[in-house]
């Protein structure tokens, strides 16, 4: 097994940066990311002994605000200037198997089924992920009940150990091989034991809940599940999976700017019609569409979950909303309460 | 307002309320040339167009 | 099983049994010693998962938002701010009296649900666990201004030092030193709305952020954009905040809100004071900024 002793991380992380963006676990100040290693950014920021970012590395295939194209006026004419799709090599480096799997669900959604969103995949194509094993997992992370293993990010091309000392570095893709021979020179080479099972606090089983939750749009359950949420966006901006967004444009004079941004079903215009009416008028409807998008609608088209397990919106959640005991409740009611 | 703008670090020379009725156009020349020379004197301000 | 706990159950139960109410708002345990959340109780037997401990944080009165356009009757339990909320909503008209049963709590001050859950979940953000929360440090009026009913002792203020220390610091500095000090901090907001949604005094019905026919504020999350929308959403609550601190607790990424709501309160009090945001109800009574005088300062002009 390849090996990385963890006093060369920093040299590792400073020669994938010179042919590629690479993007480490950083802790900020108040917050913590998965933000760019360059000169700027000093060793004892990289968060690595950290259990995960605050905020998901889904913003390196998905930024919250992405420029499409630019163009101009003249008259009744318009001409489309330049199409701003991004084609850089760029590098996770660090992520545990609930962001990794997040980036499975984001690549079905964006890639599959007959349409292939051309500024996701031009992100895409050009990134390599260094996944790393997680064996000791949060208080508040329930991956393994979603169907993910902890040990084994799927979706890397690379996978680390933690082994004390070093990383044990397994490369499982192409990708991922090619990388490891870049970095041979840095990397040794003895057998290191691999982490064996994760023990979770949280657990949830989830068991035909999906089949349940499509009898169960009108169950009187979401008013009284929704009743503490305050219909803000941080679990959905936290989320590692949600991928909704929105396309705006930017005028000045006769130039301007089409870019697309995040966009959360929690608020009132994500939904507002152009007419003027709004489908979902209330809190529980909005709260609802989201944990029937994560634990329904996806799973019915995509055959995986939209949730991950990951546990930032449990944390975050400023007035206690908890996905994990939400799903226990909508096991627990009679389907057929009307 | 203009305190608060202050505050976040804005020259508070570019921030103008007047209250001026339609019949004093003199009034209005003198508050426009006076607005005009003040934001003159700190230079155009780059911080929120920059910033986009 | 706190005494207050069992006072509070006590009187949900009562106020549910005898139907003087149809709804009571209090705090619930979650699955952890440190999560307490809202909930709603509509059946006297229910009654009996109400708290009250030092967990109880939550601003209760911004779910009375949600009851506007109905008839229900509520009981709702506050804490000093809670109540300047709760007064907030009466004298901002978004709610009237009758349909309110309130019980107040001297409040002890309160820890933060949200930063002890982050110190205990192995993710990297603010974990400022120590003793009392962020808001409840900087708290002057810890004890309800309106109640039917009142539990707990009288508390003395929490504020130790100097209320507007910080502002004035920031005051002190120079254009350019204030300007960076703002744009590092609005730079890293991500418009989750966390602190618009959280507050009693954004009781707009339709919200500027919302509107798209004109869109006022863009929405991409860089800097221009976010600065107008934090200096449009503390304007919008320019003499009326009521320094319950819940967008500061609510903000995922640890922007200093209330830096900038006690910047317009001390310029109001100052200005037009001295003055305190929803400390009684007084008939007819309006924020400073809601209402015209012929010697109001107009030193701006």
């Amino acid at each position: 097994m390849k090996t990385l002793a963890k006093t060369k991380i920093e040299a590792v992380l400073n020669q994938l940066a010179e042919k590629a963006e690479v993007y480490v676990p950083l802790k900020q100040g108040a917050i913590s990311s998965f933000g760019v290693w360059s000169a700027a950014v000093s060793g004892e920021n990289l968060a690595l002994e950290s259990l995960n970012t605050l905020m998901s590395p889904k913003s390196v295939v998905l930024p919250q605000t992405e420029k499409m194209y630019t163009f101009a006026t003249s008259g009744q004419q318009a001409e489309v200037k330049e199409v701003c799709a991004d084609s850089g090599e760029r590098v996770i480096f660090g992520a545990r198997a609930c962001d990794t799997k997040s980036l499975n669900v984001l690549d079905e959604v964006f890639l599959t089924r007959g349409y292939e969103d051309a500024f996701y995949k031009a992100r895409r194509e050009k990134l390599t992920v260094i996944g790393r094993a997680c064996a000791q997992p949060g208080p508040h992370c329930f991956c393994s009940s979603m169907g993910v293993d902890p040990l084994e990010p799927a979706g890397a091309d690379v996978i680390l150990y933690d082994a004390g000392e070093e990383f044990g570095w397994e490369p499982v893709t192409e990708r991922g091989q090619a990388l490891t021979n870049q970095l041979n020179e840095f990397l040794g080479d003895r057998e290191l034991p691999k982490p064996s099972a994760a023990e979770f606090r949280t657990r949830v089983d989830i068991e035909g809940l999906p089949e349940k939750l499509n009898r169960m749009f009108a169950h009187p359950v979401w008013e009284e599940l929704a009743a503490k949420c305050m219909n803000c966006g941080i679990c959905t901006y936290l989320c590692p999976g949600c991928y909704c967004f929105d396309i705006q444009v930017k005028t000045r004079g006769q130039e301007g700017y089409r870019f697309r941004c995040w966009d959360s079903c929690m608020y009132p215009e994500y939904t507002q019609m152009a007419g003027g009416h709004n489908p979902r008028q209330s809190k529980h409807e909005r709260f609802r569409n989201r944990f029937l998008h994560k634990l329904e609608f996806i799973h019915e088209r995509y055959g995986t979950l939209g949730c991950t397990g990951c546990g930032r919106c449990v944390v975050m959640c400023p007035n206690g909303v908890n996905i994990v005991s939400i799903i226990n409740r909508l096991r627990e009611v009679d389907v057929d309460v009307r | 307002m203009k305190n608060f703008l202050e505050y976040l670090g804005f020259e508070p020379e570019r921030y103008h309320t007047a209250w001026i009725s339609g019949s004093e156009g003199q009034k209005f020349a003198d508050v426009v040339t006076r607005v005009v020379e003040d934001v003159r004197q700190v230079g155009p301000s780059r911080k929120m167009r920059d910033a986009r | 099983m706190s005494e207050l706990t069992a006072r509070v159950r006590e009187i949900a139960k009562r106020l549910l049994d005898n139907q003087q109410v149809d709804v009571v708002f209090g705090w619930e345990k979650g699955t952890e010693p440190f999560s307490s959340t809202p909930v709603f109780i509509r059946r006297p037997e229910e009654a009996e998962r109400l708290v009250f401990d030092e967990f109880c944080i939550h601003n209760l009165s911004t779910y009375l938002l949600d009851y506007r356009d109905g008839s229900e009757k509520i009981g709702i339990f506050v804490k000093g701010c809670d109540s300047r909320g709760v007064v907030r909503l009466l004298e901002d008209e978004q709610f009237t009296r009758e349909r309110l049963y309130i019980i107040g709590i001297g409040c002890p001050g309160m820890k933060d649900p949200v930063a002890h859950a982050l110190a205990a979940s192995g993710l990297d953000g603010n974990q400022d666990t120590a003793g009392l929360s962020a808001k409840c440090r900087q708290c002057v009026h810890p004890n309800p201004v309106l109640y039917d009913e009142l539990l707990g002792v009288q508390q003395e203020p929490h504020l130790r030092g100097e209320r507007f220390a910080e502002v004035k610091q920031i005051e002190a500095m120079s254009t350019a030193e204030r300007y960076q000090f703002f744009a590092d901090i609005f730079s890293r907001c991500i418009r989750c709305y966390a602190c618009r949604n959280i507050c009693v005094a954004c009781n707009c019905r339709r919200c500027i952020f919302e509107e798209t026919r004109p869109q006022w504020v863009g929405r991409e999350t860089n800097l221009a954009d976010n600065m107008m929308y934090h200096v449009i959403r503390t304007m919008h609550v320019a003499g009326r905040c009521v320094e319950c601190g819940e967008c500061e607790r609510a903000c995922p990424v640890g922007i200093p809100l209330m830096l900038l709501n006690r910047k317009l309160i001390k310029d109001v009090n100052q200005l037009f004071g001295p003055y305190e945001a929803a400390l009684s109800l007084e008939e007819g009574a309006k924020p400073p900024l809601s209402r015209y005088r012929t010697d109001d300062p107009d030193n701006f002009l």
